[in-house]
């Protein structure tokens, strides 16, 4: 009995589990292709913090904090607002190619979106239909950062390599008439500090490279456009 | 008895710690005034190969490992476990550092015999008068010890050749002592100057038949000197209310970002600050939508009577 209960709520459990976005590569000149509209938006970008992979076990992620106590003070006052360049950026770029495109002044708050479900793959899980009445628009190009900062890899009690900047997140471009992804990029960029990190209270080498992490993230996406 | 071979383990382990680069200072700030009477020696291993590395990226070190489990015998066991894990992981790091290092230098195997033909000390001489002309204070290559007046420039010159064989970059760590003071640093820094890229079709060829390889070198290095002294005796801190800002330039065709603070955009040379305080310059025709300066005249460095023929 014990063990058909358990077989059922695993099957549960399992049903539970959606599986991560797999990237999805855009046709060649698709915007520029018939009459489209691009809207370009941003998601909050997250407060820069220090993030410790590895260190699993609750004494170890304590011991593994206070070891990067000074990082963290400092990685608190890194600006993250290079990165929202990217939005100017990518406009000037897509008209440059003839592309209809606005940058939409608004921050994207994905939680107050709908849900948005289907059987088949490549649709967004959100519902960001409302777009495209509300800025008259045909699809949206979102550009979603979700950890910046600095990461540590851990094993247990003991961090395994240096830190190293990291800015991470996704862009996508959805068609508004039907919530299809028409492209799906994961951004991840690691950027090591050139030689010696540990410089508090300022970590130049570190800071350097949380700046550099900044403009490849960037990079990553205007090369796809 | 466990806690005693951990330790016995450890002393062993720490034993295979490899050694890191030491090329990684703090600049100082101090200003220097050196009076026109008095002289700069220049000091360096003379009569050793110039050093010459691949240009490597520290991103190319990639460490990964599984969560590991301690053994919970007792708590003298436990940090024994948790010490040896640091040293094993420190080694494990530098040992991954060695090996970027090792492949990127085999970008300079074609090199190697013709390296072999070029010294500090030739380096040095053929641009040592051209920088002395420079500053109204004397500059003469370290000699011996024969004076107590003076200053000493301790110069140790890296050069690293980019993947592509297409550009050098100098990095220069610089120490100055007073003669009298040999012990007592009274000013030092990083200057890293990148050479202008070649489009020749034979990069070995360029760099070494036409000789161009110490010809470059050569300058780079004087370049780097001028700009140390420059910022040594300088009292004009005007670049440092420059905002700070992400330098994007390419270098080895790889696109390249440094924060910091422009000193400089002249005579096609950009020169900027990091946050180091190190001096980084390089073509300002590789940065990233660049308004270039006019051209200037610009009088090379190397005096090429002096300089060392590398080809035959």
């Amino acid at each position: 009995m014990k063990n058909i209960l358990f077989l059922i709520a695993a099957a549960l459990l399992t049903g539970c589990v959606t599986p991560p976005q797999k990237p999805i590569e855009m046709d060649q000149n698709f915007l520029q292709k018939g009459s489209k509209k691009v809207g370009v938006m941003l998601t909050q970008m997250p407060i820069p913090d220090v993030y410790l992979p590895g260190a699993n076990c609750l004494l170890c992620l304590a011991a593994a904090e206070v070891a990067v106590s000074d990082l963290s003070t400092h990685v608190e006052t890194l600006a993250p607002d290079d990165f929202k360049l990217v939005e100017s950026e990518l406009v000037k770029q897509l008209k440059a190619k003839g592309v209809d495109v606005i940058a939409i002044n608004e921050v994207l708050d994905t939680e107050s979106l709908p849900e948005f479900s289907s059987e088949v793959e490549g649709f967004a899980r959100l519902d960001y239909r409302g777009f495209g009445s509300k800025y008259k628009i045909s699809h949206l190009l979102v550009i979603d950062v979700n950890a910046i900062g600095m990461i540590r890899n851990y094993a247990s009690y003991i961090p395994v390599d240096d830190p190293r900047a990291l800015v991470k997140g996704v862009s996508y471009l959805v068609d508004l008439k039907n919530n299809r992804y028409k492209w799906y990029k994961h951004i991840k960029v690691n950027k090591s500090a050139k030689g010696e990190w540990d410089e508090p209270p300022n970590f130049p080498a570190l800071t350097n490279a949380y700046y550099q992490a900044i403009e490849m993230g960037r990079e990553m996406i205007l090369s796809e456009f | 008895m466990k806690f005693f071979v951990c330790i016995i383990l450890l002393s062993f382990v720490s034993a295979c710690n490899v050694q890191r680069e030491n090329t990684f200072i703090r600049s100082s700030t101090e200003k220097v005034t050196i009076h026109p009477h008095q002289v700069l020696h220049i000091k360096t291993d003379f009569h050793k190969d110039v050093v010459f590395q691949g240009q490597y990226n520290f991103d190319d070190i990639d460490l990964k490992t599984d969560p590991v489990l301690y053994p919970g015998d007792s708590a003298a066991v436990f940090f024994a476990a948790i010490i040896t894990h640091a040293y094993t992981a420190d080694a494990i790091k530098s040992g991954a550092m060695s090996q970027v290092q090792e492949k990127a230098n085999m970008v300079l195997i074609p090199y190697k015999s013709h390296l072999q033909k070029f010294e500090n000390d030739e380096l040095i001489s053929c641009v040592i008068n051209n920088v002395n002309n420079k500053y109204d204070f004397q500059i003469t290559k370290f000699q011996n010890k024969t004076t107590s007046t003076g200053w000493l420039l301790k110069s140790e010159p890296v050069f690293y050749m980019t993947q592509d064989q297409r550009e050098l970059i100098l990095k220069h760590v610089m120490y100055v002592y007073r003669m009298s003071a040999p012990e007592v640093v009274v000013h030092k820094n990083i200057i890293e100057v990148a050479s202008a890229r070649t489009d020749e079709s034979s990069p070995l060829n360029y760099w070494v038949y036409k000789n161009n390889l110490p010809a470059i070198s050569s300058e780079l290095y004087a370049k780097s000197i001028k700009l140390f002294i420059d910022d040594m005796v300088s009292s004009n801190g005007a670049h440092l209310n420059n905002p700070q800002k992400t330098f994007r330039y390419t270098q080895g065709g790889v696109k390249m970002f440094e924060r910091g603070t422009l000193i400089k955009d002249e005579c096609g040379q950009t020169t900027m600050r990091t946050l180091r305080g190190w001096i980084k310059s390089f073509p300002s025709k590789n940065l990233e939508s660049t308004v270039l300066a006019g051209e200037c005249a610009r009088q090379s460095y190397v005096d090429r009577q002096v300089l060392v023929d590398i080809s035959k």
